[in-house]
């Protein structure tokens, strides 16, 4: 009877720990983290309405996870601010796998301008908030650098850091 | 066969549409290049005064001063380093560099000096030297101007004047380096509270209150070589007594269709703005941890 109790009492503290451990596994379960790189160039098309510039890019590229595919963004900026015009706003970077990451561009994002107010260095970064497809899961800060010539309306843009999953 | 040439056509036509399209976006040109190897060499030119200058007419003294890092050892080379280190001027003999940190137009960062007297009938113009070095390890660097026409070495009968006096010299930390420099400043042709100068964007180190100091600033991560880029730089910021910080932005500059990259920021000297020397602390951090440090010396008088 003692032995029997102890027994049942072992498997049950056994049982126990074992959901335990399963349940602090599940939970603890690190994200995977990837790392990030992206290309892309477009167009890109700027309109100053007072101190506002109102901003839409299109272009096509490729990306990690993504493959070959386009990045879609508008945003306002704050073209009083010289040379440097701080900008945000929203953007997706999608791929033929199905695959899109939505991002917000964040605050500290700039494109600074040469002498002559045409070509400008876009640095920033981007905040990854959701994907779909293989990429569901996905967020995290990507940083990214380029260049706009506001002459011939084209952009690049590179985006690197890494995402969790 | 038709269906063989549509397909085709149509794949012509997007290469020729990405290729306009990057055709039409410069690239970026990081100064002086996008990679440095062998000796990092940073220069400037100062007057008898010891003012940064850019500008002198025939007969006047200019004095190159220079540092340069060996990236193999990532350490300043020292006069026991070097089978060469000299000013190449085209048409002139070359001007031999020395290592004295306490000679005229010197500073513990910028120890070595090389001194050319303009000849009296050498053509005005803007004069393209080179410094070149070369350490008894078989490395070698060289150094060259940003290609802004004002603010490169120019001979001229009536140089556009400097002001003085020039400011005090500061230490360089000899501990080997991640992370090295270049530094300079020109005058900002939109000055806030004082009157432009007559010609802008020319190098000087002694500014008067109310005008607009514009820091210029390139460099080099001395473990890969790689230039100080957006794509590698975290933050850029220069500490100015008493002022917020000057954020250094990465950009393009000079004259279009031959544009270089460089770290500019531009800081409207406040009128009342305390006289005498002040340290402008230049800090670079990479996206990889590396810092990056330059105290740059400038005077603000009346």
């Amino acid at each position: 009877m003692n032995r029997s109790l102890t027994t049942g009492l072992a498997g049950l503290l056994a049982a126990l720990a074992s959901a335990a451990f399963v349940a602090a596994g599940g939970a603890a379960t690190p994200a995977k983290t990837v790392a990030f790189t992206a290309s892309y160039s477009g167009t890109a098309n700027v309109q100053v309405n007072g101190d506002v510039a109102n901003i839409s890019a299109n272009g096509n590229g490729t990306g990690t996870l993504l493959g070959s595919g386009a990045i879609v963004g508008t945003g306002t900026g704050d073209s009083s601010a010289q040379p440097c015009v701080p900008f945000t706003g929203p953007g997706t970077m999608s791929g033929t796998a199905g695959s899109k990451l939505s991002f917000t561009v964040v605050p500290g994002s700039q494109g600074c301008g040469d002498e002559q107010g045409q070509v400008f260095s876009v640095v920033g970064k981007a905040n990854v908030t959701k994907g779909t497809g293989k990429l569901a899961k996905a967020h995290g800060l990507l940083k990214f650098t380029g260049v706009y010539d506001r002459g011939a309306g084209t952009f690049t843009v590179k985006f690197k850091g890494t995402l969790s999953m | 066969m038709r269906k063989l040439f549509v397909p085709a056509a149509l794949i012509l036509a997007a290469a020729a549409w990405a290729s306009a399209i990057h055709a039409a976006t410069p690239a970026e040109n990081p100064f002086p290049t996008a990679k440095v190897t062998g000796v990092f060499v940073a220069a400037q030119t100062v007057n008898s005064d010891g003012v940064e200058a850019d500008q002198f007419a025939p007969g006047s003294t200019v004095t190159f001063r220079a540092y340069a890092v060996d990236l193999k050892t990532r350490k300043t080379v020292g006069p026991g380093d070097v089978k060469f280190f000299y000013v190449a001027i085209p048409g002139q003999p070359n001007v031999k560099f020395a290592y004295d940190p306490k000679a005229k137009g010197a500073t513990a960062r910028l120890p070595w000096t090389a001194n050319w007297v303009i000849p009296a009938s050498f053509a005005p113009g803007v004069v393209q030297f080179k410094v070149l070095v070369k350490t008894n390890a078989k490395a070698q660097g060289q150094f060259v101007q940003m290609p802004v026409a004002t603010s490169q070495l120019t001979v001229a009968a009536s140089p556009t004047p400097v002001y003085t006096p020039a400011p005090a010299g500061v230490a360089l930390a000899t501990s080997t380096m991640n992370v090295s420099l270049y530094v300079d400043s020109v005058n900002g042709t939109r000055p806030a509270g004082a009157a432009p100068r007559p010609v802008g964007c020319t190098q000087t180190n002694v500014y008067k209150r109310g005008e607009q100091f514009v820091l210029r600033s390139w460099g080099a991560d001395l473990t890969s070589g790689a230039i100080l880029s957006a794509d590698n730089v975290d933050t850029a910021i220069a500490t100015i007594p008493g002022q917020p910080n000057l954020t250094l932005n990465w950009g393009a500059h000079g004259t279009a269709g031959s544009q270089v990259w460089y770290w500019t920021g531009a800081w409207n000297i406040p009128t009342d703005y305390p006289l005498g020397d002040a340290n402008v602390h230049v800090v670079f951090k990479t996206d990889d941890g590396k810092i990056g440090t330059y105290d740059y010396k400038i005077t603000i008088i009346p």
